[in-house]
């Protein structure tokens, strides 16, 4: 029973998630666990915070753009319950944490090092972003990562944090 | 002759919708070395002197590849 | 070199337009990726030599839309073939302005060592996306040099496919070049008159226009594996001639060059070639790009087409030897050969090929040996060194060879010579 649903939760998903749409029908967030670098995160313990869950990896230029934004984003909202998961693809342990050297960070960052958390999400890009409700709804989700996207993004979150 | 290559062109594209990987796994493929042209001047060059010193040239064209990120 | 001033820097400026390889994919916003690179390139027997410095800017603009723009100085001195081949007496020959000539001795190749040209080509190119799956390049590129100017302009549609596993591009180029030959453009198959005498020119200046048109796929087959292929249809109109060459009018009776017959006194036994105005190419690229457990596999073959006759194979490989993290030692090796042109001819035959008043039977004729048949084999190897993941040094040397087909040269001794030529390249590229 279980085997099935993990196998039809990630079908259900990619219909219901498509490119940088807010979800019509909201679906639960697949879970995500996995260890940080300072111990491990599960996404069910997040309940009742905003989550930004970011896929990202070290050869993934965008991404590079993207951590000073996080940064400024978990600073600026955290005290209104934003929490920030950047979960790391990278096959590679040292590039990720050669990559995490150069950033300044103050978020949660995790290792997905064979890829099944994103899989469950199914990734369309790199990076990715889904916006997690309090209710632990995936509520927006978003591909790729642009100047032009930084606006967007934060009005995004501000929504969910301020409903 | 246009015929011959118009048919090989689509006999290359077919097949090709199914194939690929998973966009969180083009490590490889984003590394300087496997881009289409890794060294922008010994390929320019190249093309140049044989141009120059044969009777065919070009083909190369365009890109794709790479981290596929964005 | 010396056949880009006849169809050169028309191909230059689409060769170049049509490679959009983004480079700098590494760049920070408004950060600029300079590249500098410079060329040597030698051929034996004190034939062409080149020294081609080469210096290219690209502009982060943000949001994966760049500018980039490319000078190239092509400094060209040495001795190039005219045409004419070996023959057992003294050959004279008269330089394009009339004013002087040259001698051949016999057994040797005659070669023009007047020759000597500066070339500038500069090349800009805006790479812009459309939407997420799609982006356009359009490019112009401008040469000059002292007796060729080529303008160029070019746009190629990009599209992603199966989460960007697949890219389909295509694109158009068109180039238009001015011709306007050192002492004005010789009367096709017409003689070459001596020096001093009344030259008989036929223009001041030529045109050719140049359309190509690009298909190219992208396949990303797993983690470690891609291939492209590519079509490419060309097809050119105008002015094909190189002004400078050639054709040996030969004397059956003599087996040396025509000395009399419908020759007037001021002729010499050497006519300027005529090819078509007209050219249509068709080339089929094929690229695999294979990731090993450290080292990469660059393999690609070539099929080009032409309406002229010509068919050639190209099979270029390289292996990218990782030395460490950040050197690299790569072997190259290419494999060419080509057939000869319709109109290609060792010489034309008194008799035969012209009739008792000059008339030539023939349509078009060149003894251009680059249209000739031929294989040609280079090997090389080259060497990188990144710095930081912001620069890197690479230089390469290689050894190309072109062994000729004289299988069809009717008299012993007349043979077209191989050639060899050494290349050096170094270059160096950085993030500012």
């Amino acid at each position: 029973m279980i085997s099935i649903m993990k196998k039809i939760l990630p079908l259900v998903f990619l219909t219901l998630v498509f490119g940088n749409n807010c979800l019509a029908a909201p679906v639960q967030a697949p879970d995500v666990h996995l260890p940080t670098t300072d111990g491990e995160v599960q996404l069910a313990s997040l309940r009742g915070k905003v989550v930004y869950l970011d896929f990202w990896a070290s050869w993934c230029l965008p991404c590079k753009k993207s951590f000073p934004w996080m940064h400024e984003m978990k600073q600026q909202y955290a005290d209104q319950g934003l929490e920030i998961v950047a979960v790391n693809l990278d096959k590679d342990r040292g590039e990720a944490d050669a990559f995490l050297r150069q950033m300044q960070v103050n978020f949660i960052v995790a290792f997905d090092e064979k890829g099944d958390t994103a899989s469950m999400y199914q990734l369309k890009g790199m990076p990715s972003s889904y916006l997690i409700g309090r209710d632990g709804k995936v509520r927006a989700s978003h591909v790729g990562f642009r100047e032009s996207d930084k606006l967007q993004l934060e009005q995004a979150v501000k929504r969910l944090l301020d409903q | 002759m246009r015929g011959f290559f118009c048919l090989l062109f689509v006999l290359g594209l077919a097949g090709c919708s199914s194939m690929g990987v998973q966009p969180w796994e083009r490590d490889l493929l984003a590394k300087p070395e496997m881009q289409p042209v890794p060294n922008y001047f010994e390929n320019f060059y190249d093309e140049h002197i044989y141009f120059s010193k044969e009777a065919s040239r070009g083909g190369q064209g365009v890109g794709g590849g790479g981290c596929g990120c964005n | 070199m010396q056949l880009k001033k006849i169809s050169g820097s028309l191909g230059m400026a689409s060769c170049t337009l049509l490679q959009a390889g983004n480079v700098s994919a590494q760049a920070g916003e408004n950060e600029w990726f300079l590249d500098s690179s410079f060329l040597i390139y030698s051929e034996s027997d004190g034939r062409v030599s080149a020294f081609e410095p080469a210096v290219r800017g690209e502009i982060d603009l943000g949001d994966d839309e760049y500018v980039n723009f490319q000078v190239v100085v092509d400094a060209l001195t040495g001795a190039t073939p005219n045409g004419a081949h070996k023959s057992t007496v003294v050959q004279t020959f008269t330089n394009p302005s009339g004013n002087s000539g040259y001698t051949t001795q016999p057994g040797e190749l005659p070669v023009n060592s007047t020759f000597r040209d500066t070339r500038v080509a500069v090349t800009g190119e805006w790479d812009k996306p459309i939407n997420r799956l799609s982006s356009v390049l359009l490019g112009a590129a401008v040469s000059s040099e002292v007796d060729y100017t080529s303008l160029g302009l070019s746009a190629i549609y990009q599209r992603d496919f199966n989460n960007k596993n697949t890219t389909l591009a295509t694109g158009l180029a068109l180039t238009s070049d001015l011709i306007f030959p050192i002492g004005s453009v010789p009367r096709e198959l017409n003689p070459m008159r001596r020096v001093g005498s009344d030259q008989q020119r036929a223009s001041s200046d030529e045109t050719k226009n140049t359309i190509d048109f690009i298909l190219g796929v992208t396949q990303i087959v797993s983690r470690t594996t891609f291939f492209q292929l590519n079509y490419t249809y060309g097809a050119s109109s105008g002015y094909h001639n190189d002004y400078n060459k050639i054709v040996t009018v030969i004397d059956p009776l003599t087996n040396e060059p025509l000395v009399g017959g419908w020759l007037d006194a001021d002729d010499l036994p050497y006519l300027f070639e005529k090819r078509p105005d007209r050219r249509v190419r068709n080339t089929l690229f094929l690229r695999g790009v294979h990731h090993l457990k450290e080292d990469v596999i660059h393999l690609s073959y070539r099929l080009f087409s032409d309406d002229w006759g010509i068919t050639s194979h190209t099979l270029d490989f390289k292996y990218r030897y990782m030395l460490t993290e950040k050197q690299y030692l790569q072997p190259h090796l290419r494999f060419y050969t080509q057939s000869k042109a319709d109109f290609y001819r060792h010489d034309l035959v008194q008799g035969t090929d012209i009739d008792a008043s000059g008339n030539v039977n023939l349509a078009y004729v060149s003894s251009d040996y680059r249209l000739g048949a031929f294989d040609g084999l280079t090997y090389g190897l080259s060497y990188g060194y990144r710095f930081t993941r912001r620069s890197e040094f690479t230089m390469r040397g290689e050894l190309m060879q072109q062994k000729m087909d004289n299988s069809e040269v009717p008299r012993s001794g007349e043979e077209t010579p191989d050639l060899t030529a050494v290349i050096f390249q170094m270059g160096y590229s950085f993030y500012w």
